[in-house]
């Protein structure tokens, strides 16, 4: 049994010309709650179509639990241990709640009614709405509802707060870590939201130009990655070449920022060596990690 | 699930061509002598199994596309297609489903159409015998499942509107070549409706049946092949 819910390893893809991934490699362990970063346009949503079975890679492989997602008998069991909530949030505008989740539960033999009727409690999901008249967060709350009691062991989540108000959020939020936690559910979901991201997830990866460009555990990020600032008390003078380590240099007036990936220790050195500097560092946000690599990328 | 999932989506279609199917009858009863002339020149019959080929192109399946399931327009018709393929289940069958409902609802339309044909044109009555009319009805339903399958076919790869035109000028294209372009009338998939008609003939046209069969047959793999390695 693999250790890892999902593994790609050198995904390519390409849609009249355009690389959307250019060898992307991917893995997820299981029991996570994993957060997949990226600009529009850099390559998520094809990665997570991948992932479903929804399109195939030009190059490369990708596994769910050492399985190779796509149609067949084998794609449908293994769509059986996912959950999946789409990036536009849509499902049959013509059936009510209760319908479309007495349509869905057939489907899957490991359905949990006591999460069904918890999460139409939490999410306050009206039963008999049409889903035509609910609006995109509430059609956010039901497409979680549906994808988690049916037992699932991952949960494939495409921007599953899109359209969430900051009280719903709170509580989608709370809900993915407390079933991570019982259940061991692997979560993997996509977002914009860095500071939802940084709340709930152990592991992420940031993706640019189709390409992961950081990627670990949380934790290990921010203890690895450290923002050093060297003010120079006359100002910053011609090119300065820094030690090993140091990744995003930014000037700005008489102070040099420096995102340091390593030798950290050595950088500060270094700039403490140089004449009238006032050397700070400082742990980094999720926000500046991403925001760093998208302007040096 | 599937099954309620295809009805939801084809009922108020099928509602729409039985209350058509129902006034071309009315409007093409005539209970005049004249008409027993008519049937000789194969016409009759095609008036009313007419609606059945209407009803075949407007109930042709979505492949395993999410139909509109009432009259307003509805808004998520396209991207609900992403949940039905994330359910457990193949693409053959989501595709199988979806066919054979519609399928059943073109031959419950082509009963009442034949039925409607029987009752209200006396001159079919006074020319043949109800079992040519039965037979009738099941040699032209395959000649309406040809078009259900074209329909098909072209919803693989078209949008409603564009599969519904696509399947009638492909229908009328193949009838105005084979008007000119002699062939056996055993051989003639569209004579079945008339010239080659039970009605006229007395005799069931099998070589007929058997090249709509291997039509239909044909198109309805080629459409599973490619819902099967189609991207979405």
């Amino acid at each position: 049994m693999t250790e890892f819910a999902i593994e790609a390893v050198g995904l390519r893809k390409s849609f009249k010309g355009h690389e959307a991934l250019c060898g992307l490699h991917l893995t997820v362990p299981q029991g996570c709650i994993f957060g997949f970063l990226g600009r529009n346009g850099a390559g998520k949503t094809t990665t997570i179509r991948i992932l479903m079975g929804l399109a195939k890679a030009d190059q490369g492989s990708a596994r769910i639990f050492g399985m190779a997602p796509g149609d067949g008998t084998s794609g449908a069991a293994l769509l059986r241990r996912i959950g999946f909530v789409t990036e536009d949030k849509e499902l049959y505008p013509y059936m009510t709640v209760a319908e479309i989740i007495r349509f869905s539960r057939p489907f899957f033999p490991k359905w949990r009614g006591d999460l069904e009727r918890r999460y139409l409690n939490v999410f306050d999901l009206p039963p008999n709405k049409k889903i035509s008249d609910l609006s995109k967060g509430m059609r956010s709350k039901l497409m979680l509802l549906l994808a988690i009691s049916h037992g699932a062991e991952l949960l494939v989540l495409d921007e599953p707060t899109d359209g969430l108000d900051p009280v719903a959020l709170e509580e989608v939020l709370r809900e993915l870590v407390a079933l991570s936690a019982s259940d061991g559910t692997t979560i993997f979901f996509s977002s914009h939201q860095l500071a939802e991201v940084e709340q709930i997830a152990d592991q992420i990866a940031i993706i640019d130009q189709g390409r992961a460009i950081v990627g670990g555990a949380l934790e290990d990020l921010k203890r690895r990655y450290q923002r050093i600032c060297v003010v120079f008390a006359d100002g910053v003078r011609g090119d300065i070449r820094w030690a090993d380590g140091a990744e995003h240099i930014r000037r700005e007036g008489r102070m040099v920022s420096i995102l340091a990936g390593r030798n950290v220790e050595a950088i500060m050195a270094q700039a403490r060596s140089l004449p009238g500097t006032i050397v700070e560092r400082y742990p980094v946000t999720l926000k500046e990690l991403f925001l760093d690599h998208m302007r040096a990328n | 699930m599937l099954w309620l999932k295809a009805w939801y989506e084809t009922r108020f279609r099928l509602l729409l061509v039985v209350v058509a199917t129902l006034v071309i009858s009315a409007v093409a009863s005539d209970s005049g002598p004249a008409s027993a002339n008519i049937l000789p020149k194969g016409l009759e019959a095609t008036t009313l199994i007419g609606a059945s080929v209407l009803a075949a192109i407007m109930l042709a399946g979505a492949g395993i596309k999410t139909q509109p399931a009432g009259f307003r327009p509805t808004k998520g018709l396209h991207g609900s297609m992403y949940y039905t393929l994330s359910l457990p289940v193949t693409r053959s069958r989501l595709f199988s489903v979806r066919v054979s409902l519609g399928l059943a609802e073109t031959a419950l339309v082509h009963v009442l159409a034949c039925c409607a044909v029987w009752l209200v044109r006396p001159g079919i009555r006074l020319n043949a015998a109800p079992s040519d009319m039965f037979r009738h009805g099941v040699a032209a339903f395959f000649c309406v499942a040809a078009v259900y399958s074209l329909g098909v076919f072209f919803a693989t790869f078209l949008d409603d509107l564009y599969q519904t035109w696509a399947t009638m000028f492909t229908v009328m294209a193949a009838i105005v070549i084979l008007n000119r372009v002699p062939l056996p009338p055993s051989l003639d998939a569209f004579l079945v409706l008339s010239r080659a008609s039970p009605l006229i003939t007395h005799t069931m046209p099998w070589f007929a049946i058997a090249t709509l069969l291997g039509l239909s047959a044909m198109l309805l793999l080629i459409s599973v092949r490619i819902i099967r390695s189609r991207e979405y």
